[in-house]
C-alpha cells in the first residue's frame, strides 16, 4: 500500500526531563482521582446550582455565609481524603503483567513497605490532623510521642536574648565598598566553596545515590544551586532583597499532603523559611518601618557552628488605619481552572478576602478565558452581596487570553484609581497563560512600566498540574508585589483575611538586607537559602536596583549558617590549613552589621537601618534561643533536606520536627504544629529512610 | 522511529497488549497506570509532534493528555487497541491546544520561512524538520490521518476510530495526500 510509504519525519526524541515530570504528575493526578472519589462528586454537586439562580440569589447573607463554611469544611476534609486515598490505592500485592521488568516509573510509586512502615506512618500523622481539624482547640495534644520528649527536655526554653535595634534616621548609604572590619590580620583564606558536612549515607534522609527521577520543569522551576560558604576575608558581605512570596511552601505542603515528596528545585528555603509566623517586635512609632532582632546561637546539628537568625518585622498598620484600597481583581476563568482546587478554591478565597474588606474599599472583576471581559465594574465593598455574586457567577471555559486579561485589569485599576489609598490588581490562575504571550520577559516587561504608575500586582496561584511558578515568580516580581500559593482554606485565610492588610499595603519598597561579617570573628559563613534573591554586593546602596517589597506587619526572616573564628571549618580548607592562624574572637569584638536599606512607599531616596552583633551576645546553648529563632531554624533545615542542598544538616526529619514542636510557641493559628507533621510526613515519605528506633 | 509503540496493522483482530493494563489502572492500580505511561509517552509525544510541528506543545499537550487520563481510562471499553483509543485523545489534545494557543497564527509565522518571506528562524531546531517535511504540505484534516496511517501504521479502520470519522474517510485522504503531496512535486514523498 501506497501510503505507507509516505515519509514523514522521525519525531524529536522525547526530552526526558519532560517525560519524567509527565509521569510524577500524571500519577499524583492518578492519586487524585482515585483519593478524591465520592467527596469530588459530592462537590460536583455543589457547583450544579444554576449560575444565574446564583446570581441574583435572595438567600440572606447569613445563610450564604454559612454555605461558604460547609464548603470550606468539605474542602479540608478533601485535602485530607486526599492522603487517605493514597494510602488506600496503595497496591497491595505486585500485579503480574510486568514483562518488561520493572518500569521506567515504579521509582514513583510510593514504596511498599511492610506495615507499619512510612505510609502507615503518614496515616497516622494524618489521621491525627484530620481530628484536629475536626476538633479544632486541641492544638497541643497532636504530637503524641513528640509532645513527651518536648515535655521531659532538660532545658526548657530560656526568655530569649536578643540584639535588637533600629536606626529610623535617614543615613547616607554606606561608604565606598563598605568593609567595615579591618580584615588584615587574618590569613587569606584560600578561594573555594566546600560542602559544609560530609556525607554520612547512614545518616541522610534523601541519599544523593539514585535520587528518584524528579520532574524538573522547562519552566516550571527555576534550579539554583545552594549558595555555599564564603570567608568574609574574601567577601566580608551578603546581600539579597527581602522577600516575603510563599509559594514554594504551600506547594510542598500540597505535594507531601498528596504523598509525595517536592521536587527538590521547587523547594526554595527562604520561601519556607518565611511562609511560617514569627512575633518579632514591630517597630514603635517614630522608628521608621523596619525593626531587626538577630539573634547568634550554637547550631544543633554541626558542632562547633553557629546559626545567626535576623528577623526583620515591618511597621503594623491597624486594619482600621488602612487606607483605603483599590482591588482589582482579575481571574482566570480558562478550562485549565476548572479543577476543584482551582476555581472552585478560587471562589472561596476572595468571599474570604471580600468579607476582610472595610466599606471603603472597592473591588472590580475583569476576568480572562478566551478573550477578557468585566464581570465586576468598581463596587464598594459595602456591597459584598454584588460582589460575591459576581464571583460566584464565574465559571472556567475556554482558553486563556492572559496579556489581553492583564490590560483589561489595569485599565479598571486606572479607571477607578485612588491616589491616596493602594491600588492592586490580584491575579488569580494557575499560571498557564498561553494566549497572547510569548514569554515571561514580554509580560513582565508590562507590568513593570505599569508599577510605575502606583498599581501593584499580587498573584495568587491555584492548582498544582500546571501551576507555571516562574511566570508568576516573575511576574510578581516585576509588578512589586507578591506570589502565594493557596493550596487550602487555611492558606486563603492566611493570605486574605489574617494578613490582608499586609497584602494590600506596602509600607517599605525595594527592601535589600545586607550582613558585613568580621574576618577576625568569623571563618565562614553561608546564607542559608535566598539564591533567587542575592544581590550584587554594590546594588545595595543603588536605589535604583529593584528589590522586594514589604507589606504592612510582615516579617523577613533570614538564616546564616557561620563558622566562629577559631573554629574547624569545612572539609575542603584540609590542605590549605588557614585555620590555626586564628583566635576565637574576644567577647566584644563585632561579629556582624545587619544592614536594612528600604525607601518609604512613595520615596526616592532609601533609608537605612542597622543593628550590630557583638561575640558577647552568642548564646551559649540552642535551647536559650527564642522559639522564633530555633523554629525557624528548623524550618531552614527541613528545607534544605528536601532540596538535597550539599549543605543540608546532619539531621534527621523526625529530629527537625522534634525541635520544631519544641519551639511552637504559643502557635496561635495551629500553622507550626502544621509544619511539625509535615515534617513528619516527608521523613515518612523520603525514599530511604531509615528504621525507625523502637 | 521506534516500534514498541506501533499499532501493528489489522491489529484489531490481534490480542490488544495493553487492554488487561488499561483495566487494572481504571480499577486504581497505579502501577498499572505508570506502565502504561512509560509504554505510550513516547507515541503519544511523536503523534502530538507531527500533528502540531512545534516540539514544545507537543510537550506540553502530552502532559495535559496523560493528567486528565486518570478521570478518562474508566470510559475505554477496548472496542478498539488501547494505543488507537489514546491517538484519538492525543489527537483531540492538539486541536484543542492548537485553538488554545492560536497555533494558527504561530504556523504561519513559521512557514514563513519556506515560503520566504519571512527572516524570522524558529528558536525550536526541530521546527525546520518538520517544516520542511510533507507534513506541512497538509491541510489539518490530512495531516493528522497521514499521521496515524503512515507514521503510526495503523489500519484505515483504527484511524477511522481514533479520529472519530467514517473508514472511507480516511481512505479517501489518503489518496488525497498522496495526490497532493505528488502535485507539489514531492516525488520522495510517494514511493511508486
Amino acid at each position: 500500500m501506497a501510503e505507507d510509504l509516505i515519509k514523514l519525519p522521525d519525531a524529536p526524541a522525547p526530552d526526558a526531563d519532560a517525560k519524567g515530570r509527565t509521569a510524577f504528575l500524571a500519577l499524583a493526578a492518578f492519586g487524585d482521582f482515585h483519593a478524591e472519589g465520592h467527596i469530588a462528586r459530592q462537590s460536583s454537586q455543589e457547583e450544579r446550582i444554576p449560575p444565574n439562580r446564583r446570581r441574583n440569589s435572595s438567600m440572606p447573607a447569613a445563610k450564604r455565609n454559612h454555605r461558604t463554611a460547609a464548603i470550606a469544611a468539605s474542602v479540608a476534609a478533601l485535602m485530607a481524603a486526599g492522603v487517605a486515598g493514597i494510602v488506600a490505592t496503595d497496591p497491595g500485592p505486585q500485579p503480574k503483567t510486568n514483562q518488561s521488568g520493572p518500569t521506567v516509573f515504579s521509582h514513583l510509586i510510593p514504596p511498599r513497605e511492610p506495615s507499619p512502615g512510612p505510609v502507615e506512618r503518614i496515616r497516622q500523622a494524618f489521621r491525627k490532623d484530620q481530628g484536629q481539624r475536626a476538633s479544632l482547640p486541641s492544638l497541643t495534644d497532636t504530637s503524641g510521642s513528640l509532645e513527651s520528649e518536648v515535655a521531659s527536655n532538660p532545658h526548657p526554653p530560656a526568655p530569649p536574648p536578643s540584639v535588637s535595634g533600629t536606626s529610623p534616621a535617614v543615613q547616607p548609604p554606606p561608604q565606598g565598598a563598605g568593609e567595615r572590619y579591618d580584615a588584615a590580620p587574618m590569613q587569606r583564606a584560600p578561594q573555594g566553596i566546600a560542602p559544609a558536612m560530609p556525607a554520612s549515607p547512614s545518616q541522610t534522609y534523601i541519599p544523593d545515590a539514585a535520587p528518584p527521577r524528579e520532574p524538573s520543569g522547562r519552566d516550571q522551576f527555576e534550579a539554583r544551586p545552594a549558595s555555599g560558604f564564603l570567608s568574609p576575608a574574601q567577601q566580608p558581605t551578603s546581600t539579597f532583597s527581602m522577600d516575603v512570596d510563599t509559594s514554594s511552601y504551600s506547594f510542598a505542603r500540597a505535594s507531601i499532603g498528596r504523598g509525595q515528596l517536592p521536587p527538590p528545585e521547587s523547594v526554595r528555603t527562604e520561601e519556607f523559611v518565611n511562609a511560617l509566623p514569627y512575633s518579632y517586635p514591630a517597630p514603635g512609632p517614630g522608628e521608621g518601618a523596619i525593626r531587626t532582632t538577630v539573634t547568634l546561637m550554637p547550631s544543633p546539628w554541626a558542632p562547633g557552628r553557629q546559626l545567626m537568625h535576623v528577623g526583620i518585622k515591618a511597621a503594623e498598620v491597624s486594619r482600621e488605619d488602612r487606607p483605603p484600597a483599590n482591588v482589582t481583581l482579575l481571574i482566570d476563568t480558562s478550562g485549565s481552572m476548572a479543577g476543584p482546587t482551582r476555581l472552585p478554591m478560587a471562589k472561596r478565597s476572595l468571599e474570604i478576602l471580600t468579607r476582610s474588606l472595610q466599606p471603603h474599599d472597592t473591588v472590580s472583576i475583569a476576568t480572562y478565558s478566551g478573550r477578557a471581559g468585566i464581570a465586576l465594574e468598581p463596587t464598594s465593598a459595602s456591597e459584598p452581596g454584588r460582589i460575591n455574586a459576581a464571583i460566584q457567577a464565574l465559571e472556567a471555559s475556554g482558553g486563556t487570553a492572559g496579556f489581553a486579561g492583564i490590560q483589561t485589569a489595569y485599565e479598571l485599576a486606572r479607571r477607578n484609581f485612588n491616589p491616596k489609598g493602594t491600588n492592586r490588581v490580584i491575579l488569580v490562575t494557575d499560571g498557564d497563560f498561553n494566549v497572547g504571550i510569548s514569554s515571561p520577559e514580554g509580560l513582565r516587561s508590562y507590568v513593570e512600566a505599569q508599577r510605575s504608575s502606583g498599581i501593584y500586582l499580587t498573584v495568587l496561584g491555584f492548582g498544582m498540574g500546571n501551576y507555571n511558578d516562574r511566570t508568576m515568580q516573575a511576574l510578581a516580581r516585576s509588578g512589586n508585589g507578591q506570589a502565594a500559593y493557596i493550596d487550602t482554606i487555611q492558606e486563603a485565610q492566611r493570605v486574605l483575611s489574617d494578613q490582608v492588610t499586609g497584602t494590600l499595603v506596602t509600607v517599605a519598597d525595594d527592601a535589600k538586607v545586607q550582613v558585613e561579617f568580621n574576618p577576625r570573628a568569623v571563618a565562614e559563613y553561608r546564607l542559608v537559602g535566598y539564591e533567587k534573591r542575592a544581590l550584587a554586593h554594590r546594588d545595595f546602596a543603588n536605589d535604583k536596583v529593584d528589590a522586594g517589597e514589604v507589606g504592612s506587619g510582615h516579617s523577613v526572616t533570614a538564616i546564616y549558617e557561620i563558622v566562629p573564628a577559631g573554629a574547624q571549618r569545612a572539609p575542603s580548607y584540609r590542605y590549605a590549613q588557614p585555620a590555626p592562624a586564628q583566635e576565637p574572637a574576644g567577647p566584644t569584638e563585632e561579629v556582624a552589621t545587619v544592614s536594612v536599606r528600604y525607601k518609604a512607599p512613595g520615596e526616592r531616596a532609601s533609608r537605612l537601618s542597622e543593628t550590630r552583633v557583638r561575640a558577647a551576645d552568642a548564646l551559649g546553648r540552642f535551647e536559650a534561643a527564642s522559639d522564633d529563632a530555633r523554629f525557624a531554624a528548623s524550618v531552614a533545615a527541613f528545607a534544605e533536606v528536601l532540596r538535597r542542598s550539599p549543605h543540608a544538616p546532619e539531621a534527621s526529619l523526625e529530629d527537625i520536627a522534634r525541635t520544631a514542636m519544641a519551639a511552637r510557641g504559643a502557635d496561635a493559628d495551629g500553622s507550626r504544629s502544621e509544619f511539625a507533621r509535615l515534617a513528619r510526613a516527608a521523613a515518612a515519605l523520603a525514599p530511604r529512610a531509615p528504621v525507625t528506633p523502637k | 522511529m521506534s516500534e514498541a509503540a506501533i499499532g501493528p496493522r489489522g491489529a484489531a483482530r490481534r490480542e490488544d497488549p495493553d487492554s488487561g493494563l488499561a483495566k487494572r489502572a481504571a480499577d486504581g492500580d497505579r502501577s498499572a497506570f505508570a506502565e502504561l505511561i512509560s509504554r505510550h509517552y513516547d507515541s503519544t509525544h511523536r503523534i502530538a509532534w507531527r500533528i502540531s510541528g512545534s516540539f514544545h506543545d507537543a510537550q506540553d499537550t502530552v502532559q495535559d493528555v496523560w493528567c486528565n487520563l486518570p478521570a478518562k481510562i474508566g470510559r475505554f471499553r477496548g472496542e478498539c487497541l488501547f494505543s488507537t483509543w489514546l491517538a484519538g485523545i492525543v489527537r483531540n489534545a492538539c486541536i484543542d491546544a492548537a485553538r488554545r494557543r492560536g497555533t494558527q497564527a504561530a504556523m504561519r509565522a513559521r512557514l514563513s520561512i519556506v515560503t520566504g518571506d519571512g527572516t524570522l528562524a524558529p528558536a525550536d531546531p526541530h521546527a525546520r524538520v518538520w517544516i520542511e517535511s510533507a507534513l506541512s504540505r497538509l491541510t489539518p484534516d490530512l495531516r493528522e490521518t497521514v499521521v496515524l496511517v503512515a507514521g503510526e501504521g495503523m489500519s484505515h479502520k483504527e484511524a477511522a476510530i481514533a479520529l472519530g470519522c467514517a473508514e472511507p474517510t480516511v481512505s479517501w485522504r489518503m489518496q488525497e495526500a498522496r495526490r497532493r503531496l505528488r502535485e507539489q512535486g514531492l516525488e520522495e514523498a510517494v514511493d511508486g
